[in-house]
């Protein structure tokens, strides 16, 4: 084994590359990327968009979102023949499938981020897939369960190569956001669709466009603000089932569908600017805009920052990205690449800790667990009940803010018991065949007390709990 | 409110363990409650392999108060001579062991002293795979030798697919890894980090300003810590006892394995082992216990039953700096069951004298461990010598077997 110094950065990028802007190193990877550290990172922002291969057979929203519609015309027949208790019962079946399709998701998610060839490429998806949250409920929203993922893929994955206004009016068009945040329900207060059905203005996704997404909440705009926006986005919303009888259903089902009827008349203003009224494109005009505001580019590059370097946002980074995000007019590729190149990550003297998620997939990862080895899919069936325990399972956020990645939150003294009685567990079940000091030297730079600590481990397994419950497999 | 956190931490924990415990793949080694065995035709004898894992002490375990070089070496680590359960005017073992004094007197248990595995390195992990795969160096086989020894065994194939070998414990160990179909059964509780384990967390923790102040918080509040140490022995010596409750269980069945593997964790004393009192007493009561247990839980099977406690290496003959032993090379094995020819101790003493010890520091081999694997598969298993010679122990020649064992 070579000895690394370890105040040599050069011997440290490959781990930095692989632990900090990846998933976690599996053993082996190492060897590929210390050549090139940075190269092997921005190598990756050439294919962001394809789809792993475990998440190449789910079927996309919009069919989801037709079977659901399907569902709820025999949910009403069924009223209408069988009564109350056929209906109960029906609708316990639907939401038992429901919820096993939503596990296959995120167990099929778990197991494209363990497997990722390209793991910076699955981090950023899931960096996005948390800034634009959606979060499964119950009642009219109870679809989400089956599109939340498709929604990540659709939506986010497949605008990464592009620019951040592209990426916004996916996110923003997307039947998931649009039932998450209610605009499907959003009417003009005085568009005929709105008199007539006595509808009006629901801010949620308008506020949070502003808030989460793009400015920020002291990105200087005003509840006039938000409310002008309500109104240039109302129409904005999914054609979950045939209207019946009209012929004039513009769009396919189970997709957007502006809803011309539905929309607010007249000019509005949006941070002192006023857009005309122009149907579907007033909205969009307006995002585009708040897409390269200033102020978006600092948010975004705040949240990048505290996500790739540290809890406490460092200015001089956040600077670099948002000036970035500013030359390049939003591109993405250019964003991600700048985090790719800043010093101040591989000088390594910053850390985050690992959510439950991060450490889940970080030790399947260094334990090779995969379909083959284990020769299960229920392994990733397990891991993502575990992620439930820790209150971690993906798109169940309980705001649209997402999940925070700040150590404070996840780092209490009983989460940490139980990351540790986690990781003990797996390793007993699954450890025994990995020899402790040789992983070591895979997937963490060196570390006298702990390499002590795998050597006198009594056991294999005690040794493999040990590297992956210390402290430098906790923090990336 | 301290009373309301306790509280709280309990019910996430109950929550973590129930939803770790009700996944398939967690327990995917493990076998349904409903496993049944198709009767072993002729085999009634049942044969139980303990692994003790981090080497345990032989010297403390059966002491040689008869050498006189013992007490120079052992100082503060002595047990006293009064207090140790005589086996002959040698020998004597650590008064917590009582039960197994009691079936060497009723000549159902041998002692088998200076003995070690071809090994002769000392790392845990290499010399555990030494002793699990029964060749000469580490990790060069996939297959462990019980696992080699289940189509000799002959039932397999007409056993319904289920196995005449069985690991009990959380994973199946390397000794019954390979090609051949092995059952298991585990615990369906998730079980808490071994005391050992939590405290050399606690130490890598220390080092860490930000984890390591909350994790003793956490220990705190979870009276996981040493604090509580009779609570944390119970609990080990608790979950040692639901595998050797359950291994009773599958042998006594007369559709049952043949042949059950065990594990006990906990047995790396480095530091403060104790003599009459302390870390290794519990642990040697825990053994004692677990083996009194088995032999009742057996009933009549036991009659029919071997019992072999090995581990990997033995530890230094003089205590360390840190008022415990580091690791050696010879120890202890124990044989034990209804169908052993007990009652006596089985080795030539390599005696203590500094120039008698292995490499100046560690008690010498006399016997290699594979002549006790052997002779148990030949004598009691009725395998057949050709075989063990040739597939389950190849290059094993200078290991005889020991007449007069089983």
């Amino acid at each position: 084994m070579a000895a690394a110094n370890t105040s040599d950065l050069s011997e440290r990028a490959g781990y930095i590359a692989g632990n900090h802007f990846g998933l976690g190193l599996r053993p082996g990877e190492l060897r590929y990327i210390n050549s090139d550290p940075r190269g092997w990172l921005k190598s990756q922002l050439d294919n962001i968009e394809s789809l792993p291969e475990s998440l190449q057979a789910l079927p996309d929203s919009s069919s989801a979102l037709i079977a659901d519609g399907n569902w709820r015309r025999e949910r009403r027949d069924l009223m209408q023949q069988g009564g109350q208790a056929a209906v109960m019962e029906a609708q316990r079946d639907k939401n038992l499938t429901d919820n096993k399709i939503f596990q296959q998701h995120t167990s099929l998610r778990l197991q494209a981020a363990v497997d990722s060839r390209q793991a910076f490429a699955e981090r950023l998806l899931r960096f996005w897939s948390n800034h634009f949250t959606v979060a499964v409920s119950g009642g009219t929203k109870a679809v989400l369960r089956r599109i939340a993922l498709p929604y990540e893929n659709e939506a986010i994955r497949s605008k990464l190569g592009g620019d951040f206004e592209s990426l916004l009016l996916s996110v923003e068009q997307h039947p998931a956001m649009l039932i998450y945040l209610d605009n499907d329900l959003s009417f003009g207060p005085n568009s005929p669709a709105g008199r007539r059905r006595e509808r009006g203005l629901n801010e949620n996704l308008a506020r949070e466009v502003l808030e989460l997404h793009t400015l920020g909440v002291d990105g200087g705009y005003t509840q006039a603000d938000v409310t002008s926006l309500a109104k240039m986005i109302t129409g904005w919303t999914v054609m979950r089932q045939e209207l019946g009888g009209r012929g004039r259903n513009p769009g396919k089902l189970g997709e957007f569908r502006f809803l011309a009827p539905a929309h607010e008349p007249g000019q509005h203003s949006l941070l002192g600017k006023d857009y005309r009224a122009n149907g579907v494109r007033q909205g969009e005009a307006a995002l585009v805009d708040v897409a390269h505001h200033p102020a978006t580019a600092r948010h975004v590059a705040t949240r990048l920052v505290s996500h790739f370097v540290a809890d406490t946002p460092l200015v001089s980074a956040i600077d670099k990205i948002a000036t970035v995000f500013m030359e390049s007019e939003g591109s993405l590729p250019a964003l991600h690449a700048a985090l790719v190149d800043l010093d101040e990550i591989w000088q390594g003297e910053y850390r985050k800790l690992k959510t439950p998620e991060e450490l889940i997939i970080s030790t399947a990862r260094a334990m090779n667990l995969n379909t083959q080895n284990v020769g299960s899919t229920q392994v990733f069936n397990a891991m993502s009940n575990t992620l439930r325990v820790f209150n971690h399972l993906p798109f169940t956020a309980t705001s649209p803010a997402g999940w925070p990645d700040e150590a404070e939150h996840w780092g209490s003294p009983d989460a940490l018991v139980k990351r540790i009685e986690w990781v003990n567990q797996i390793t007993q079940n699954f450890g025994n065949r990995i020899n402790p000091e040789q992983l070591a030297a895979e997937i963490l730079p060196e570390n006298e007390s702990l390499q002590l600590a795998l050597r006198r481990a009594e056991s294999r397994s005690q040794g493999l709990a040990l590297l992956l419950a210390s402290p430098d497999f906790q923090w990336r | 409110m301290a009373k309301h956190k306790q509280s709280s931490i309990d019910h996430q924990r109950r929550r973590l363990v129930s939803s770790l415990a009700v996944t398939p793949a967690l327990g995917l080694f493990s076998s349904l409650p409903g496993l049944s065995f198709a009767a072993v035709d002729g085999g009634e004898q049942r044969f139980v392999l303990v692994i003790l894992r981090g080497a345990m002490d032989g010297l403390a375990a059966v002491a040689p108060y008869g050498d006189s070089e013992l007490a120079g070496l052992r100082g503060s680590l002595l047990t006293a001579e009064s207090e140790l359960l005589k086996l002959d005017s040698f020998f004597g073992l650590h008064p917590a062991l009582e039960n197994l004094h009691e079936m060497y007197q009723s000549s159902q248990a041998i002692i088998c002293h200076a003995v070690a595995s071809p090994y002769r390195e000392r790392s845990h992990f290499d010399g555990q795979n030494v002793l699990e795969i029964g060749l000469e160096q580490a990790d060069q086989s996939e297959s462990g030798w019980l696992n080699r020894c289940v189509p000799l065994l002959g039932k397999a194939g007409e056993n319904n697919g289920s196995s005449p070998a069985m690991a009990i414990g959380q994973a199946v160990p390397d000794v019954l890894q390979g090609e051949s179909e092995v059952a298991s059964w585990a615990p369906a509780i998730m079980p808490e980090p071994s005391v050992s384990t939590m405290q050399r967390l606690q130490q890598l923790y220390a080092q860490d300003a930000f984890l390591g102040v909350r994790l003793e918080q956490a220990l705190m509040a979870n009276q996981l810590a040493g604090r509580n140490e009779m609570m944390a022995n119970r609990r080990q010596g608790q979950s040692f006892g639901v595998l050797v409750d359950a291994a009773a269980a599958f042998l006594a069945d007369a559709s049952g394995p043949s042949i059950a593997v065990l594990e006990s964790n906990g047995w790396d004393t480095h530091a403060n082992q104790g003599a009459s009192q302390g870390q290794l007493v519990g642990k040697f009561r825990e053994l004692d216990r677990g083996l009194a247990r088995l032999k009742s839980g057996l009933e009549e099977t036991w009659n029919n039953t071997a019992v072999l406690v090995v581990t990997e290496f033995g530890r230094t003959v003089a205590v360390n700096g840190t008022q415990g032993t580091d690791h050696g090379t010879a120890g202890v094995a124990l044989l034990l069951g209804g169908s052993v020819k007990g009652g006596s101790i089985h080795g030539q003493w390599p005696g203590l004298a500094s120039a008698n010890l292995y490499q100046g520091r560690d008690l010498a081999p006399t016997t290699d461990m594979r002549s006790l694997f052997k002779t148990v598969l030949r004598d009691h298993l009725q395998l057949p010598q050709a075989n063990i010679e040739s597939e389950l122990f190849p290059d094993s020649a200078d290991a005889a077997f020991i007449a007069n064992l089983v």
